[in-house]
């Protein structure tokens, strides 16, 4: 009942943040000097007539009061119509549709890279002799300090250019994923397992590790049946801010490894100044931060019997 | 892993299986540390405990008791540099055992109670899987079997509803029942011995008694127990042995009489009479020349002489503070509204100390808020210096607000850390309305005053000890020359010989400027050596109120009786023993 009431708490709250997404790019776009309807044309380039012109700011509302923009925009958008790609001449919805399952393959494989390689790593590095955390956690500060692109034009010269294992790009079959997903998943690791190691070396100095200790378990078993799931709560706040940061590392990584999918599209979109994709985007955005922050709100009721009872 | 008949000849043998000791060390040391970092903290150190028997290591923080007790099962921590000439668990030559080893031992054959059960249980689990998991790892009983076990072992330590119980989790217990869940889980594999580490520090005096004695029923039969304690008084009950550690080392130990009635060592004879209680009224905790301790105190006319005449109860003065029918509540409106103290009235006579007794969430805290003017009854007055709070406006009040000042259990929380002791004091003076040219001679007077040296002006909180912080707090509260000080658990969370140079300043003090002082503590040895008058609240309701002898003698209501006969006692100390 407690768990009913805070999900729906927290789809309220996600759909008013939708909104808010939603009300800001428009505002933005509004307010962006430029005619919209030449852009819809093509760009000044296209000289368009007078006639057409108007014809566009007919069909689109552009001369009608904002308050009149705002209203259709916000109906087309509960209607699923996020309008037309002006450079694609296709829906946005479709636009984005097409390109959607690419950028998924490449944050789920940087997913499922990064949060074994971070818990084994954090897990066995925690609490260890000196010179292990400080060779473990000086690697972690690289990965997560290097640029995303640096990390991947280093991981192209070694295993594209010079051993040939993968190839340099494209979206041809699972080994044309591999590069594009370590470079990604090795800048996620770098910070989410500094973070889950400090967690888990404050939780390892917990009187409670010392009774389960004191039991007859052994190391292993303690970190992971008892410090884990302690330490994992920051964890999982994190992952919420990784998962916004992987969109925004799909367009480097996708631009890097001339990859289709959201990232490219991104890019192209604000080369042509694409408003309705942009807006698409954005909107697509929040909503994956509001599902995925849900989710993750849902793992602490799970993980954490005092967030129900509280 | 069979022993050889060479290290061990007679160790396997059934006639003398009953008499080898549960565990033996001889010869501990104990290093942390490396290089010029390195820091030997047990040395030394030989003790063993039969079946049976139950021996208690007390001493103060940093003896390293813990360090011993932990070390018995190989876990005296991580860089932990562990020697010793021999040590034998159940005849085993245990000197050489690795994790491997000792995680057969744990739990199947040494228990493990550490204190408070809160941090000391994993939150995140329920009770019952905590309890159950000793089974999991030692035992081949299947889930449904070890439930019904992990019940039974809930209700033989006396947990109520245990089916209930075994599916909570620990914050959903109350502080005692978590120990028992804590103790159920230490036993769950039958063990044969148990180390209990501060086992009732945590609690309050009537749940404390519970498990004392809830532990004294482990220890029958062929049970092995070591008790480690700060609390000599926690012991005397249970042990039958006392080893007392200082400085990583046991500087006396025998049968708990011996120690207790006839202790042979100074620091020994320097503990139990710090020991605050009824028949130390009157005379200092510190015995002269077996301590440390700061110059300044005992210099005081009666201070030289141990305990010389006792002093005599001041007679009470006129009121310093009148509290009149106060009520406060707490939470929103409806339901969720508490009443955390209800009509308390009581007047505090200059020169007097009136002490307030309660267990946690009696109200005490929120009385003495209330007596310093920080928080507001919602009904009620509070009289001091003939005004009464909250009937003008604050700046109306200063000079009566600076009679009135606080100092709490934990005085580094209300310190600023990155200011020096010299600042901190310095402050308070020019609050009190020091002119800025007398202030640094002011704050050596008070240092001065409080048993500080003068170089501590330049320390900062942190760079201090327990004691030497409650000092500054005392120094800090003086520098408004009050007249009332409220003060709020102040030697809680000292250590016994530091809290008896505490009381003792405090005493000095009241006698030199005639101080009241509000007493706020749940240790009734500690009201009852420094009240004249008691206080006893529960659930924000005065149950009694009158001289301390009347109230401990009499008892006029059950809770308080409860009280009392939670109070450990020390079996008769000799009274000659703190004369010098």
């Amino acid at each position: 009942m407690a768990v009913l009431r805070r999900v729906l708490t927290r789809l309220a709250v996600g759909i008013g943040v939708l909104w808010g997404a939603a009300t800001l790019t428009f505002l933005a776009v509004y307010l962006i000097p430029g005619d919209t309807a030449l852009l819809i044309l093509g760009g000044p380039d296209a000289r368009p007539t007078a006639e057409t012109l108007a014809q566009v700011r007919a069909d689109y509302l552009l001369d009608q009061p904002f308050i009149v923009q705002y209203g259709s925009y916000l109906g087309n958008l509960l209607q699923g119509d996020l309008g037309q790609s002006y450079r694609l001449r296709l829906p946005v919805t479709e636009a984005i549709g097409q390109q959607i399952g690419a950028t998924a393959a490449l944050a789920a494989a940087a997913v499922v890279v990064a949060l074994p390689l971070t818990f084994a790593v954090a897990i066995l590095s925690a609490h260890r002799a000196p010179w292990i955390r400080s060779i473990v956690s000086g690697i972690e500060v690289v990965f997560a300090a290097t640029p995303t692109f640096i990390i991947g034009f280093a991981l192209l010269i070694v295993f594209s250019f010079t051993l040939r294992w993968f190839p340099i790009g494209g979206n041809q079959g699972p080994a044309a994923l591999v590069l594009p997903a370590l470079t990604l998943a090795l800048a996620i690791f770098g910070t989410l397992s500094q973070v889950l190691r400090n967690e888990l070396e404050d939780v390892l100095e917990q009187p409670f590790i010392l009774t389960a200790r004191s039991r007859g378990m052994r190391d292993l078993p303690v970190r992971i049946r008892h410090a884990l799931r302690h330490a994992a709560i920051p964890v999982m706040t994190m992952s919420g801010f990784v998962v916004a940061a992987l969109l925004g590392g799909s367009v480097v990584v996708e631009t890097l490894f001339s990859r289709q999918g959201i990232g490219s599209l991104t890019l192209a979109s604000v080369y042509n100044k694409d408003l309705p994709v942009i807006i698409g985007i954005v909107l697509l955005a929040a909503a994956v931060y509001v599902v995925v922050n849900l989710v993750i709100d849902l793992l602490y009721t799970l993980i954490d019997p005092k967030v129900v009872t509280a | 892993m069979s022993p050889t008949a060479l290290t061990t000849p007679a160790g396997s043998t059934p006639t003398t299986a009953a008499d080898t000791p549960v565990v033996e060390l001889e010869g501990l040391s104990v290093a942390f540390g490396r290089g010029i970092h390195r820091r030997e903290i047990i040395h030394d150190l030989s003790l063993s405990i039969r079946p049976g028997e139950c021996l208690a290591l007390v001493g103060e923080s940093g003896s390293g008791k813990s360090v011993t007790a932990r070390t018995l099962v190989g876990l005296t921590g991580p860089g932990a540099d562990v020697r010793s000439r021999a040590q034998r668990f159940r005849g085993r030559d245990a000197s050489a055992w690795g994790e491997r080893q000792w995680t057969r031992v744990r739990g199947k054959e040494a228990g493990f109670i550490l204190q408070d059960a809160l941090s000391s249980l994993d939150a995140l689990r329920t009770v019952g899987d905590e309890v159950g998991e000793v089974l999991r790892l030692h035992g081949d009983l299947d889930r449904g079997a070890r439930r019904q076990r992990v019940v039974g072992l809930l209700a033989s330590v006396g947990v109520p509803d245990p089916e209930v119980r075994a599916g909570q989790y620990p914050h959903e217990l109350s502080g005692g029942l978590r120990q028992r869940a804590l103790i159920a889980s230490a036993i769950a594999a039958d063990p044969g011995f148990l180390i209990a580490d501060e086992p009732t520090t945590a609690l309050d005096a009537t749940i404390a008694a519970q498990v004392l004695r809830l532990l004294g029923d482990l220890k029958g039969g062929s049970t092995a127990m070591l008790v480690v304690s700060h609390d000599l008084a926690v012991v005397a009950d249970l042990a039958d042995r006392v080893a007392v550690m200082r400085d990583g080392v046991i500087v006396e130990e025998g049968s708990v009489q011996a120690v207790l009635e006839d202790p042979r060592h100074p620091y020994t004879q320097g503990l139990l009479a710090a020991i605050p209680s009824r028949s130390s009224r009157g005379r200092r905790l510190t015995v002269v020349g077996s301590d440390q301790g700061h110059g300044h105190a005992r210099s005081q006319p009666d201070g030289g002489q141990g305990i010389a005449a006792p002093r005599e109860a001041p007679t009470p003065g006129r009121p310093s503070l009148t509290v009149e029918g106060i009520t406060k509540a707490f939470g929103g409106p409806g339901r969720g509204r508490r009443t955390a103290v209800d009509g308390v009235s009581f007047t505090l006579h200059r020169g007097t100390t009136l002490g307030i007794v309660g267990e946690s969430g009696s109200g005490k805290s929120t009385v003495a808020r209330i007596a310093l003017g920080v928080e507001a009854p919602d009904a009620g007055t509070v009289h001091v210096r003939g005004r009464t709070w909250g009937e003008h406006r604050a700046s109306r009040d200063l000079v009566a607000r600076r009679s009135v000042q606080m100092i709490y259990q934990d005085p580094l929380q209300s310190f600023d850390p990155r200011k020096t002791v010299r600042q901190v004091i310095g402050q308070a003076a020019a609050a009190a309305g020091t002119p800025r040219t007398a202030r640094a001679g002011r704050v050596l007077e008070l240092l001065d005053l409080v048993g500080l040296p003068a170089d501590r002006a330049r320390a900062r909180p942190l760079d201090l000890s327990g004691g030497q912080r409650q000092r500054v707090a005392i120094a800090r509260a003086l520098a408004a020359e009050p007249e009332v000080i409220i003060c709020d658990e102040p030697v809680s969370a000292l250590d016994i010989t530091v809290q008896a140079r505490i009381l003792d300043l405090l005493t000095d003090l009241q006698d030199r400027f005639g101080l009241s002082y509000l007493f706020i503590s749940h240790d009734l040895g500690v009201i009852q050596h420094i009240s004249r008058e008691v206080l006893v609240l529960k659930d924000g309701v005065v149950l009694e109120h009158g001289p301390v002898a009347e109230v401990f003698d009499q008892p006029g209501h059950e809770y308080t009786r409860h009280l009392i006969n939670a109070i450990p006692e020390l079996p008769a100390v000799r009274k000659d023993l703190f004369r010098p």
